[in-house]
């Protein structure tokens, strides 16, 4: 199968003496919508830089639909579209003046420009703002508005990092549907981000990255199989001292006590648990995320 | 057949400047008739002939070239600079344009507005001071290279800038000293002792005097000398440019 992205030992130092990249190797699929998971500081944000030729890599190749940057710089830019982590427009820009632009730069003629324009804000709800210089923008707008631009040059590689940073859940939820119609529409997509409720609900593969090194690559469904561990409190109405409670339960204090929930115990199991043991939970809390809780077991892992 | 990459960002580049016109265009040239009317006018009638031409005829392509320097280097510099700051410049750094392509969209910009603005001035000397131009192809390539080599100047400036602050230095304590020097308003050959014997090492002079020569017929070097001195001054400061932006100082890691 043709890869959309091919990373073979890439390595990147900064000159600050930052190791971000040790010998990162992956592969994206044509079509695939692929997570690049891990905390801050993972190396994600670098990867994509050196993907995007913003930086360069100290050792390692990177291969875009089969093309290398070093041999084939336009033809690779051509096709890659991103929507970076932080707002990266002139802010005294109109919309209008932004996308065209970013459109004119990939080569798109003035006579193209204004139907893809018109469309792609349409589909962002984001043309009654087709006039208004980017500083009166909401948080939300300019974030639609950067997917909006990587879109302007109909890539066939969309970077998206961390695209749904401080943005509300409503805004969030539009920005997932178009993403994944722009994917069943055959754009390969690679997300970072540290949400892995994003990952889990849009992306079919993934690699998370940790300290600059690649500590998992495969589908989401392996991901999620193997690293599905979630810590939760549950809030009883009862003095969980004076009752009896499964043990699998750790009593934080009077009313409320934590689990960890994986493969084998759900939370359905926990609720049934608490139900035959006469209590009764007044609410939960998610302590540590999924994604937390499999980076610290990478990272036991390399430990061991 | 229209390269719409480099076109898009010359375009952006000149409106950048044109939108402020106010800002940009009408300060330099009322500075200048200012220049032209206190210098010239008043003080001139007391000075005289200088190189045999008077002196308010004599400032003119000196006030030509101090415009269009500095206009030139200040839309580069700050243009530049401006991207960085709001990273903006990473859209034309992951966009399909070659590196010679994005020097040329910035230059373009910082020439036309030096253009403009040494056009403006030139036009207010005509009108105050009725002047013929001497040699206007000389003039021409005089003012085209000025404006590309400041504003290669300027772009350096902005690329490797850290702070707003270190925008401003470059102009203040070493651009605006040499333009003083370089005989903006007084024949070099009037310096005193170790600034005269300095001043032929001041590439300013050169520019200033191809202008003179352009725009009154009289200059203190030969026009082959100027011609040869700012076109090699043109192409070093251009080259290193290049040789900056490939490596990427002061943007890419």
């Amino acid at each position: 199968m043709a890869y959309a992205l091919n990373i073979k030992n890439l390595s990147k130092r900064y000159s600050d003496g930052l190791k971000a990249l040790s010998k990162v190797s992956l592969q994206v699929n044509e079509g695939d919508f692929f997570a690049l998971l891990g905390p801050n500081g993972a190396g994600k944000t670098s990867l994509i830089n050196i993907i995007t030729q913003l930086n360069h890599a100290d050792e390692g190749e990177v291969e875009v639909f089969g093309l290398s940057p070093k041999s084939h710089s336009v033809d690779v830019k051509k096709m890659v579209g991103l929507v970076p982590q932080e707002f990266n427009f002139n802010m005294f820009l109109t919309v209008e003046q932004i996308l065209s632009y970013s459109a004119g730069y990939y080569g798109v003629p003035e006579s193209a420009r204004a139907s893809k324009i018109n469309s792609v804000l349409k589909r962002l709800n984001l043309s009654s703002k087709k006039n208004v210089m980017a500083r009166f923008l909401s948080g939300g707008m300019k974030r639609r508005l950067m997917i909006a631009r990587a879109l302007m040059h109909s890539p066939r590689l969309l970077l998206l990092d961390e695209p749904t940073a401080g943005v509300d859940v409503e805004i969030r939820q539009e920005t997932w549907s178009f993403l994944k119609e722009l994917n069943e529409k055959g754009l390969t997509i690679i997300l970072t981000t540290h949400y892995l409720e994003e990952a889990e609900r849009l992306c079919n593969a993934a690699s998370v990255l940790h300290l600059g090194k690649v500590r998992f690559s495969g589908k989401m469904r392996q991901l999620l199989k193997t690293f599905c561990e979630e810590d939760i409190q549950f809030f009883f109405s009862e003095d969980v001292q004076k009752t009896s409670m499964p043990k699998y339960f750790d009593i934080v204090d009077r009313n409320s006590a934590r689990v960890t929930l994986n493969d084998r115990r759900s939370l359905q199991k926990v609720f049934n648990d608490c139900q035959e043991n006469g209590l009764h939970v007044d609410r939960i809390d998610v302590l540590e995320s999924r994604l937390e809780k499999t980076l610290t077991s990478l990272s036991k892992e390399k430990l061991k | 057949m229209i390269n719409t990459p480099l076109f898009t960002l010359m375009y952006k580049e000149v409106y950048r400047f044109m939108r402020l016109w106010r800002q940009t265009l009408i300060p330099p040239v009322i500075s200048s008739s200012l220049y032209l009317m206190i210098f010239g006018q008043i003080l001139g009638n007391r000075i005289g002939a200088v190189q045999g031409v008077g002196y308010t005829k004599f400032v003119l392509p000196g006030l030509v070239m101090l415009s269009m320097i500095i206009s030139s280097f200040q839309n580069t510099a700050s243009s530049f600079y401006g991207e960085k700051f709001q990273k903006s410049i990473e859209e034309i750094l992951i966009a399909p344009l070659a590196n010679y392509q994005v020097i040329i969209g910035f230059l373009c910009g910082g020439i036309a507005r030096g253009v403009i603005c040494g056009s403006l001035v030139l036009l207010v000397g005509v009108i105050l001071t009725n002047i013929h131009f001497a040699h206007p192809l000389y003039l021409m390539y005089t003012m085209l290279i000025t404006t590309s080599c400041f504003a290669a100047v300027g772009m350096l400036n902005g690329m490797l800038a850290k702070t707003f602050d270190h925008i401003t230095i470059f102009p203040d304590f070493i651009l605006m000293p040499l333009i003083f020097l370089g005989g903006v308003f007084y024949n070099t050959q009037e310096l005193p002792g170790v600034l005269k014997s300095m001043h032929v090492y001041n590439p300013i002079v050169y520019f200033v005097d191809a202008a003179r020569y352009a725009i009154l017929g009289v200059s203190e070097f030969s026009s082959g000398s100027d011609f040869l001195v700012i076109s090699m001054v043109g192409v070093f400061v251009i080259s290193f440019l290049s040789y900056c932006f490939n490596k990427g100082f002061g943007f890419r890691e």
